[in-house]
């Protein structure tokens, strides 16, 4: 029989909340951080307090994008909390999602917009190129690293074991999830971490609006996320109480099409295959999709829970922030199992579903 | 642990050395380099005008491909190459890939990260200057004339594993992995740990990635990791030189198919590789700069060698990852020196990248195919531009000429930006 494995611990950050809550904190103490007369797209914001970003290195800090930072400070705070010995810590894999890398270039940095404006008015192109390499950023490449949240994590909490980062959106929060998972029951391992974040912004909405008809009332927030994964026998050994155990994990196999629509809402099919009487969903970055994923999951279970209407998409996290959700459902609602459904942009489709610990 | 036995069937390469595998081999075997001056576009005023481009032209290989897919190849090189790769293997993948139900077959790519090709699209930006809306926001809603997930400019790092999902009907993931320097190698890993725990039947692995634009060039050069350009290109690069002044920029795509034994057993195919072990690990130190102790480095290696359940000495020959760079090479070295000791001098062992350029997430990718060709042949290629080696490790690195040796079971090496560390070890399977 292959062992159990649970999720025993975890650190998040949302706008307004940098990594130092209770997931009740976001679910119930919450306000939501747009509302319907808000512009769109709309993005959130993460922010954080002195004493997290004195935490992190000066020199890092120059190069750090927002889901770069939020990682390092998430990853410190959770495997400082985590009594762990070195020999451990070394082997402990690493898996991480990232959405995408770029940040709001012109709309963030006015400046740059200016420089690049006479730069392109240059008739030559020695002056265009060399003014144009001028004003790029000198750590350019750190800023736009695809890992820099994983390297972040792992300098930031020191684990050195197997390790990738998964892009670029949804789907790779579930597979960074699947990927500890795996590597707990098949490698020998008693733990893992997984971690997802998503940097939002101009940049996400330029990549994936373009798949949507319609993109009025877009609303997407950054945010990062990191768990601790467990094996029972480790659970067992440490007398660890406070867990959730990972039932099931399972993405629909799928080929979705480059040049076709993409589904705008969970299938009858997926929901009703459920066994759980609790649902926590997402997919949607627009309000008009979410309304259709409401009605879709609230017509199959009263239970049903999304972080849209507080803060838009959340991306590559959706996957991982979806389950913090259900820990808050199984302890407040006592819901014995939650199923958690998530939907790509490609249309692609995942299932994770959590169940209280139970000795 | 590797459970279920995995196998390299078949793989093929588009690289600065050639179009196809049998190019990229005529090449490595004439000794010759594919840096040059850059043509891809306008190079005037920047410091660094060298690179390895792909040259020949891939458009017949992908002509008949969609009017949108062409359309956006204009703008990303990284689907330009990955497509012209995919057409090269495409007869060959369909036959291997209808004896699979495709629910047992993936996809697996390391990607490098989407730029905004600036220098292509300069006048579309003067012209949407004055507007309120960000210019690339304008460029990217109007310029795209059709619906679906396919973007003219600013591609999702999905789209193209699902590319190539939709052509060979691979359902059970299509995944996109983003660690940089090691991302192919990464993916190739990950694909064999599919098959062993018997999540799949077949993977295909590989890799897309090109540096040779304005932002690629321009921001690795102003972090100081590519060589400034010889008068004379081919001389640039120098991994493991005590001369050596960085890297250098380049461009390529390589897909390998990935099967099980039960695969193999029921199809009756013939695989040219198995892979005994890997190793995949991470420094936890910092971003901008490999452990100078090279614990990570050596984790990876010794975690290659104990899955593959075999000896140091057992090893035929190394592909280094060898970027030419200040800090890498000696980290590597000293990696080396620590897991193989005194028996290092006995393997020869080379770095590429001199002939081939970085590919960065296409580079593990593009260095395995070399290893598997050079194996194919037995031969381990120079280090074209190696003359004066770092260090008194007594390593054996391979210079001036190529050496003719029995290879059957070959390493390959490669290290990310941000402290990744990656290791594979493949047996040659003697038909």
């Amino acid at each position: 029989m292959s062992e159990r494995i649970f999720m025993t611990d975890y650190v998040y950050a949302l706008p307004g909340l940098p990594g130092q809550y209770e997931i009740a904190k976001a679910m119930d103490g919450h306000e939501a951080v747009f509302d319907n007369n808000s512009e769109s797209p709309f993005f959130g914001k993460l922010d954080f307090p002195e004493e997290l970003l004195a935490l992190i290195r000066k020199q890092d800090l120059k190069s750090m994008r927002e889901d770069a930072l939020a990682a390092g400070i998430c990853s410190w705070l959770l495997m400082n909390r985590l009594d762990i010995d070195k020999d451990e810590l070394i082997s402990l894999p690493l898996f991480v999602a990232t959405g995408v890398v770029i940040e709001k270039l012109f709309a963030r940095k006015p400046k740059v917009l200016k420089y690049f404006n006479q730069a392109l008015m240059m008739e030559s192109t020695v002056d265009k190129n060399n003014r144009l390499s001028r004003i790029l950023p000198p750590l350019l490449a750190l800023e736009t690293l695809t890992n820099a949240a994983e390297t972040y994590a792992a300098q930031y909490g020191g684990m050195a074991g197997e390790n990738t980062t998964f892009g670029g959106c949804s789907l790779g929060g579930f597979y960074s999830l699947k990927e500890g998972f795996d590597q707990i029951i098949s490698g020998n391992i008693g733990r893992a971490v997984v971690g997802a974040v998503n940097l939002s912004g101009i940049n996400s909405y330029r990549t994936f609006s373009p798949f949507f008809q319609s993109v009025d009332h877009w609303h997407e927030s950054p945010c990062a996320v990191f768990m601790i994964l467990e094996s029972e026998s480790n659970l067992k050994a440490r007398a660890g109480l406070n867990a959730f155990e990972l039932t099931k994990l399972e993405a629909i196999p799928t080929i979705p099409s480059l040049f076709e629509p993409q589904e705008k809402t969970f299938r009858d099919s997926i929901l009703n295959s459920s066994s759980s009487s609790s649902l926590v969903f997402s997919g949607a970055f627009t309000d008009k999709a979410y309304e259709l994923d409401y009605r879709a999951c609230t017509a199959t279970s009263s239970n049903s829970f999304s972080w849209y209407p507080s803060y838009g998409n959340l991306g590559s996290a959706s996957v991982l922030m979806n389950l913090l959700g259900a820990t808050h459902f199984i302890d407040t609602k006592k819901a014995e199992t939650v199923e958690c459904l998530d939907r790509d942009p490609y249309g692609r489709i995942s299932k994770v579903r959590l169940k209280k610990y139970q000795l | 642990m590797i459970k279920e036995r995995v196998f390299v069937l078949d793989y093929d390469l588009i690289s600065p050395l050639g179009v196809g595998k049998k190019d990229v081999w005529e090449n490595i075997e004439d000794q010759k380099s594919a840096e040059d001056e850059i043509t891809n576009f306008d190079v005037d005023g920047l410091q660094i005008r060298h690179g390895c481009e792909v040259k020949n032209g891939l458009r017949q290989l992908y002509c008949n491909e969609p009017e949108q897919l062409l359309a956006a190849m204009r703008f990303d090189r990284k689907l330009e190459l990955l497509c012209a790769v995919y057409k090269l293997m495409n007869d060959r993948l369909l036959v291997y890939l209808e004896k699979v139900e495709s629910g047992r077959a993936g996809v697996i790519l390391g990607l490098g990260v989407d730029v905004f090709p600036f220098e292509l699209l300069d006048k579309d930006i003067l012209m949407r200057l004055g507007s309120e809306m960000d210019p690339l926001l304008l460029i990217s809603e109007q310029m795209k004339t059709w619906s679906g997930p396919l973007n003219l400019v600013l591609n999702p790092f999905d789209m193209y594993p699902i590319y190539l999902a939709e052509k060979l009907g691979l359902a059970a993931f299509q995944k996109t992995v983003l660690t940089a320097c090691a991302a192919s190698t990464q993916a190739f890993i990950l694909g064999c740990q599919a098959i062993a725990r018997r999540e799949v039947d077949v993977v295909l692995v590989g890799g897309t990635d090109s540096i040779l634009n304005l932002v690629g060039l321009t921001g690795f050069s102003k972090l100081g990791v590519l060589a400034e350009s010889d008068s004379n290109p081919g001389t640039s690069c120098k991994p493991f030189d005590v001369n050596r002044k960085g890297t250098l920029a380049g461009e390529a795509a390589g897909l390998c198919l990935l099967v099980s034994e039960k695969y193999l057993d029921r199809t009756g195919g013939n695989p040219s590789f198995e892979v005994l072990g890997h190793g995949n690990t991470l420094d936890a130190y910092q971003i901008t700069a490999p452990d100078p102790e090279a614990k990570g480095m050596i984790r990876a290696i010794e975690n290659a060698l104990k899955g593959s359940g075999i000896k140091p000495e057992e090893i035929d020959t190394i592909n280094l990852h060898g970027t030419g760079t200040y800090l890498n090479d000696p980290a590597e070295l000293l990696a080396l020196e620590t897991v193989f000791g005194n028996v290092l001098n006995k393997i020869p062992v080379c770095s590429t990248k001199d002939r081939h350029g970085h590919a960065i997430a296409a580079a593990g990718i593009q260095e395995l195919v070399v290893l598997f060709e050079c194996m194919s042949n037995n031969m381990v290629p120079s280090t074209i531009n190696l003359t004066h080696p770092i260090g008194d490790s007594g390593a054996d690195f391979v210079m001036g000429t190529n050496r003719r040796t029995p290879l059957n079971i070959g390493m390959s090496n490669n290290f990310s930006f941000g402290g990744i560390n990656t290791s594979v070890v493949v047996k040659k399977i003697n038909q």
